[in-house]
């Protein structure tokens, strides 16, 4: 036996096979993939189909498309950074509704989000406090529901048909 | 975590430089890696597990190849690791129909596992039998998530032998904070530049705002992944690592050739390595170097994203740089410096359209805003407000990428008499960066989507 052969021995463990501890793991990776598509179905569902449906609830005589200038004007976001934005806002400025739908790529972008909306929720809030304190509820109001990557938030009197549009478009 | 976070700046950085210099020696690498697996988890806790699974994976395929004496079966186990390695990054990477999100870091490490493999196999480094070593090399913080693409016969027998002290620590600690600058202060002021510019560019755009748009894209992108760079090889210095440079003044590049030894360097020197090499390289005749610029160029395209885009930008500069080899490359040699630098730098900018465009109608129609085919006009409202609005940006970001800046900033540092100077300005960098940080919206880096 030479002695190449047998430093090759002493260096693997006996009992041990490298060709069955790779195939283990390549087995491994396969499995972590299949979990992660089913998991993460709903995450990942295109925004494009999820923003169709929730735009088809909203009124859009009352709400106008606000844009990408709207998002980083309001909420201080850059809405290249994300995987879809939609933004609706009252064509009356003396209304608080509004509808954003964003999709965030990672946990730290939602947690931005939230922070955003959260400040935007206060900035209204005090706007209306005052002269229109039903506008002002209109928005303490607004629910932030967060599925997945998705982020719905929902100052608005027609909320709870833009929820159900969005809830369906997920498949909840 | 980014490196551009208060989080990661207060918190995470200096915990772990504490445990790192405070306890034995003999833990450092552990140290180093546990941090590692934890600044990775915190942006991935669920991709984490693809990570170490990579890593134990390329491990034991190292520990296979080097003890396999017969030559074609070491090749099989070499084609083998390497098939699976891609795959993984094939899957997340361009199978979009799954819908997968893709891992921050994936290209960069996977890239990192396969330069392992393939140094293993040519017997260019021995193989790594420190599975903690080995881990460490693969999930380092400061290089994990947006390189540069550390080859490993490039760091190995640092890995076990490194000196620290405070010189290194605090060449280190400046070339973060000059990282950390690049990035919060010019990065970010002239990306919102750029997205304030090209907003509504679906619309239309005048001709001069587009310049602008893609002028502060230019400076944006440059100073976006090369501060990155520079932070990740400071804080590389601050542990005792060397890695080598990844930009070097790019910009100031007299050719489409010479550009590209100055930009993102680690990750042309892998392909160059890695594949046009095996490929055969120049060996084999014109016709067929042609095609491997080709197949190289367009690879390194898809590297960077799975759109069509990405593929056209990386062909376009393969395109270019064979014209360069065989048509007008020693035409332009013989032109005057400031013309070699002016050739160079319009096909550099008008290539970054390509880039930062979802598609190639969107580039085609950016292109044509640039030379008045399908725009609002020579000028608009914003044109004068994108220059004013962030002027001395401007002014700062197109003199850092010369290298008279660079070249003042070396001597500065050497100066004896300017040390107090030159500290106080890195203190107040550090100040002004923190300041922009706390005030400024989300600032991901740009690099962090391949």
């Amino acid at each position: 036996m030479s002695s190449e052969t047998i430093q090759q021995r002493k260096d693997t463990p006996p009992g041990f096979s490298y060709t069955i501890a790779k195939y283990m793991i390549l087995a491994a990776i396969a499995a972590f993939v299949i979990y992660l598509v089913l998991s993460q179905r709903q995450a990942n569902l295109p925004f494009s189909d999820v923003s169709a449906q929730v735009e088809q609830a909203i009124d859009q005589e009352l709400l106008r498309d606000a844009g990408t200038k709207g998002l980083s004007r309001y909420y201080g976001l850059n809405s290249s950074d994300y995987e879809g934005v939609l933004l609706y806002q009252s064509v009356s400025g003396m209304s608080a509704d509004e509808v954003l739908l964003i999709k965030v790529k990672n946990r730290e972008q939602m947690e931005r989000v939230t922070e955003a909306v959260e400040a935007r929720r206060e900035s209204r809030i005090n706007d209306f406090t005052g002269y229109a304190p039903e506008e002002a509820a209109v928005m303490e109001a607004g629910e932030l529901i967060i599925r997945g990557n998705f982020c719905l938030f929902l100052p608005c009197s027609e909320a709870a048909v833009i929820k159900e549009a969005f809830l369906q478009a997920l498949g909840d | 975590m980014v490196f551009s976070s208060i989080t990661f700046l207060f918190l995470f950085l200096p915990i772990v430089l504490m445990a790192y210099f405070f306890l034995p020696g003999r833990f450092r690498n552990f140290i180093l890696l546990i941090a590692s697996l934890f600044f990775y988890a915190w942006g991935e806790p669920v991709y984490i597990v693809l990570m170490v699974l990579s890593i134990a994976f390329n491990y034991i395929c190292g520990l296979e190849i080097n003890a396999q004496t017969d030559p074609k079966k070491k090749r099989i186990k070499l084609a083998i690791a390497v098939a699976a390695d891609l795959s993984v990054l094939v899957l997340f990477k361009y199978c979009t129909f799954l819908q997968l999100s893709l891992p921050i870091g994936i290209s960069f490490y996977t890239f990192q596992a396969i330069s392992y493999i393939v140094d293993v196999y040519r017997g260019k480094a021995p193989v790594q039998k420190n599975a903690l070593n080995f881990a460490l090399y693969i999930s380092m913080f400061p290089q994990l998530i947006a390189g540069p693409i550390v080859r490993y016969a490039d760091i190995n027998q640092q890995l076990d032998n490194r000196s620290i002290s405070s010189a290194e620590f605090g060449a280190g600690m400046r070339r973060f904070l000059l990282g950390l600058a690049k990035k919060v202060i010019l990065a970010n002021g002239l990306g919102a530049v750029f997205a304030s510019v090209t907003a509504d560019s679906a619309s239309g755009m005048a001709t001069a705002s587009a310049w602008i748009g893609l002028l502060a894209y230019t400076l944006q992108i440059y100073f976006d992944f090369s501060g990155y760079s520079d932070m990740a090889i400071g804080l590389g210095r601050m542990f005792g690592f060397h890695f080598n440079e990844n930009f070097r003044l790019p910009y100031t590049a007299e050719s489409i050739t010479d550009f590209w030894r100055k930009w993102h360097i680690s990750l042309g020197s892998w392909f160059r390595e890695y594949v046009y090499i095996p490929l055969g390289g120049n060996r084999n005749g014109a016709a067929r170097q042609i095609l491997n610029l080709l197949i190289v160029w367009c690879l390194t395209g898809i590297w960077h994203g799975a759109s069509s885009n990405f593929m056209f930008w990386g062909l376009y500069y393969g395109i270019l740089l064979i014209l360069e080899k065989f048509i007008w490359g020693k035409a332009v040699a013989k032109l005057p410096k400031i013309l070699r630098h002016v050739y160079a730098l319009f096909f550099i900018i008008l290539g970054w359209t390509l880039f930062f465009s979802s598609s190639l109608g969107e580039a085609v129609t950016y292109l044509g805003y640039l030379f008045g085919v399908g725009s609002t006009g020579l000028t608009d409202a914003g044109t004068a407000s994108a220059i004013m609005y962030q002027l001395p940006l401007w002014i700062i970001g197109i003199f850092a990428c010369t290298g008279t800046c660079k070249g003042l900033l070396d001597r500065a540092e050497q100066s004896k008499k300017a040390a107090m100077a030159v500290n106080a300005a890195y203190i107040a960098v550090f100040i002004i960066a923190i300041s922009c940080l706390i005030t400024d919206s989300y600032n991901p880096f740009l690099y962090f989507r391949f």
